[in-house]
C-alpha cells in the first residue's frame, strides 16, 4: 500500500510542494495545474513563479524577430534554442511562432519569460508612444499602457532608444525610453512602470548621447560588459575585418543572433538574401557561412529568451 | 570561550537518544542554533529534541548525506555522483527525506530530494500525482491543459504569407504572424 500514497506525508505542507513543482520544466506545468485546487493556486502564487524563474533558466533560448526590410510592415517572432540554432541556422528555421493578441508591435526587449512591444501613432503636431508586455507562454497580454505623447515645435523629430527590464529593488518591470531631441540636441529619460498609470521622466539633460565617428569602417567589433556595475569591464570580444567576413562594410547589417561557447552566430540582408556567419571566437576565424535566399529582404534581430509563467498584467 | 565538544546527543522522533558526531550534526542549522544559542545536546540529559518529521531512519540517511559532504577536497563530479545515487530510493523514502531535511532546514537536501520528486512526477497523469500524494480530486472548474504549440510550417511558407502570395487563405491568427498597420 505504501506506494499507493507515498507522499501523504508531503500532502499538507505546500511550502515542500512548492519546491517540488519548481524543478519542473515549464512546458509541462500546465498538466499539473490539473491535479487540485490547492495545486492550481500554488502555481499561480507569485511565489511560485519567482521561484521557477530561478531555476528554470538554465536552458535560455532565443526569441527571433523578422521584420520586413524598408516597408518595415510585417514581424513575426520564432523561438530557438541557442544550441538548435548554432549547429543548424538555416534548415531549424521551422519553429514554434509566437502569437500575440495585439496587431501592430515592434519588439524591443525581453526579460524572465516577458517580451515588451513598442506601439507608436504619428501626426503633424505629435507622436504617440505605448508599450504592450506579452507572455507567449501563458497567452496573455497587458493590453496597452498609458501613452507617452511628444510634441513636435517645428519640423524636428526624436531619436529614440527602448529598455526593458527588471528592477529587483522594486519587484517590478519597467521601460525606459531614452529621447534625443533632433534640433535641440537634449536628451530626456522616460520610465514606465508595468501596470503603472503614467510615465515618469527621470532625468532631463544636455547632451547625453555619445557618437562614434565611423568614417572609417574596416572592423566588426563587438565589445562585452563583463560586469554589469563596473563601467571599466568592458572587453573587446571579438574584432575581425569586414573583408574576412566576406561581406561589404556598406551594404551591410551586421548582427549578433547568439553566442554559445566559442562559437558566434551572426547575420547580415542583402537585396534578395540573408547569410548566417558562425564565427569561431577562440581561433578568430569563419567556420560556415550560409545563406538563406528569399524573395524579399528582411532584417533579423534577436532576443534571449526563457519561458516563464510571469504574468504580464 | 566555549569548548567544542566532539559529539552532540540528539532525541528522534520515537524517543530513541543517540550520541552523533558534533561537527556532521552541526551541518543541519537547526541543530547548530540548538547547540550554539542554547547549549542543548552537551550530554544525554539535556539532549536536542528532533521535530517530529526525523525518524531515526531518516537521521541516519541525512547524516549520511553531510558525513560525505563534510569532507573537504571532492570534487564536483565525486558530490554529483554521491548526490544522485543518494536520492535512489523509492518514493515514500524520498517524501519523507524531503520533509525531515526541512525540518532541519537542510537547503541542499531539500533541493537534491525535491529535484528527484520533481523528475518523478513529471511524467504522471494528474490522476497518479492525487493518489502519490493523496490528494482530493477536487477541481471545480475544467482547467484548461496548456499544450505546447509547434508551428511546423517552413520559413518560406511563412514569408510567402508575408508576401501575400497565399491568397490570404490562412488566418492570421493562427500562424502568429504579426502585421504592423
Amino acid at each position: 500500500m505504501a506506494t499507493v500514497s507515498s507522499g501523504r506525508i508531503l500532502a499538507d505542507h505546500d511550502d515542500l510542494i512548492v519546491e517540488i513543482l519548481s524543478w519542473l520544466p515549464i512546458t509541462s506545468i500546465g498538466r499539473f495545474r490539473c491535479v487540485s485546487n490547492t495545486w492550481k493556486s500554488l502555481i499561480s502564487g507569485s511565489y511560485f513563479v519567482k521561484l521557477h524563474v530561478e531555476r528554470s533558466s538554465r536552458n535560455p533560448q532565443i526569441v527571433l524577430m523578422l521584420r520586413k526590410e524598408h516597408e518595415k510592415q510585417c514581424f513575426m517572432a520564432l523561438f530557438f534554442s541557442i544550441s538548435s540554432l548554432i549547429e543548424n541556422p538555416v534548415p531549424t528555421f521551422r519553429a514554434s511562432v509566437g502569437h500575440s493578441p495585439i496587431s501592430s508591435r515592434i519588439l524591443f526587449g525581453s526579460c524572465n519569460g516577458l517580451l515588451s512591444i513598442h506601439e507608436s501613432l504619428s501626426t503633424d503636431e505629435y507622436e504617440e508612444h505605448w508599450v504592450d508586455f506579452w507572455n507567449p507562454l501563458t497567452k496573455t497580454s497587458s493590453g496597452p499602457s498609458p501613452s507617452l505623447r511628444l510634441n513636435y515645435d517645428t519640423d524636428f523629430q526624436y531619436l529614440r532608444n527602448f529598455g526593458f527590464g527588471y528592477d529587483d529593488r522594486s519587484d517590478s518591470y519597467k521601460v525606459v525610453i531614452m529621447l534625443l531631441h533632433t534640433r535641440t540636441l537634449r536628451t530626456s529619460v522616460w520610465v514606465y512602470c508595468m501596470g503603472d498609470e503614467h510615465w515618469n521622466c527621470t532625468l532631463t539633460n544636455g547632451s547625453a548621447f555619445h557618437t562614434i565617428d565611423s568614417n572609417e569602417k574596416t572592423d566588426f567589433v563587438v565589445l562585452v560588459l563583463k560586469d554589469i556595475q563596473d563601467e571599466t569591464s568592458w572587453t573587446q570580444l571579438v574584432r575581425v575585418s569586414y573583408n574576412r567576413l566576406q561581406i561589404n562594410e556598406y551594404s551591410s547589417n551586421l548582427r549578433i543572433l547568439c553566442m554559445s561557447g566559442d562559437l558566434l552566430l551572426l547575420t547580415y540582408s542583402k537585396m534578395g538574401y540573408c547569410e548566417f556567419i558562425i564565427f569561431n571566437l577562440k581561433d578568430n576565424k569563419v567556420e560556415s557561412i550560409e545563406g538563406l535566399f528569399q524573395p524579399i529582404v528582411f532584417t533579423m534581430f534577436s532576443f534571449p529568451y526563457a519561458p516563464t509563467l510571469i504574468s504580464p498584467i | 570561550m566555549k569548548m567544542m565538544k566532539p559529539y552532540v546527543w540528539l532525541q528522534t522522533s520515537d524517543d530513541s537518544i543517540q550520541q552523533v558526531e558534533q561537527e556532521i550534526a552541526m551541518f543541519c542549522p537547526l541543530i547548530c542554533q540548538e547547540i550554539i544559542q542554547k547549549g542543548m545536546g552537551s550530554s544525554k540529559n539535556c539532549a536536542i529534541c528532533l521535530p517530529q518529521q526525523v525518524s531515526p531512519a531518516m537521521l541516519s540517511l541525512i547524516l549520511d548525506y553531510c558525513r560525505f559532504h563534510q569532507v573537504p577536497g571532492r570534487s564536483n563530479k565525486e558530490r554529483k555522483s554521491y548526490d544522485e545515487k543518494f536520492v535512489r530510493i523509492d518514493t515514500e523514502r524520498l517524501c519523507e527525506l524531503t520533509s525531515a531535511a526541512d525540518s532541519l532546514q537542510l537547503k541542499p537536501l531539500v533541493d537534491l530530494t525535491s529535484r528527484a520528486l520533481a523528475r518523478i512526477i513529471e511524467g504522471k497523469t494528474p490522476e497518479e500525482i492525487r493518489d502519490i500524494f493523496h490528494l482530493p480530486d477536487d477541481l471545480t472548474e475544467n482547467v484548461e491543459v496548456e499544450e505546447e504549440h509547434v508551428d511546423d510550417r517552413s520559413v518560406d511558407d511563412l514569408l510567402s504569407f508575408i508576401n501575400g502570395n497565399d491568397g490570404g487563405k490562412l488566418n492570421i491568427l493562427t500562424i502568429l504572424i504579426f502585421v504592423f498597420t
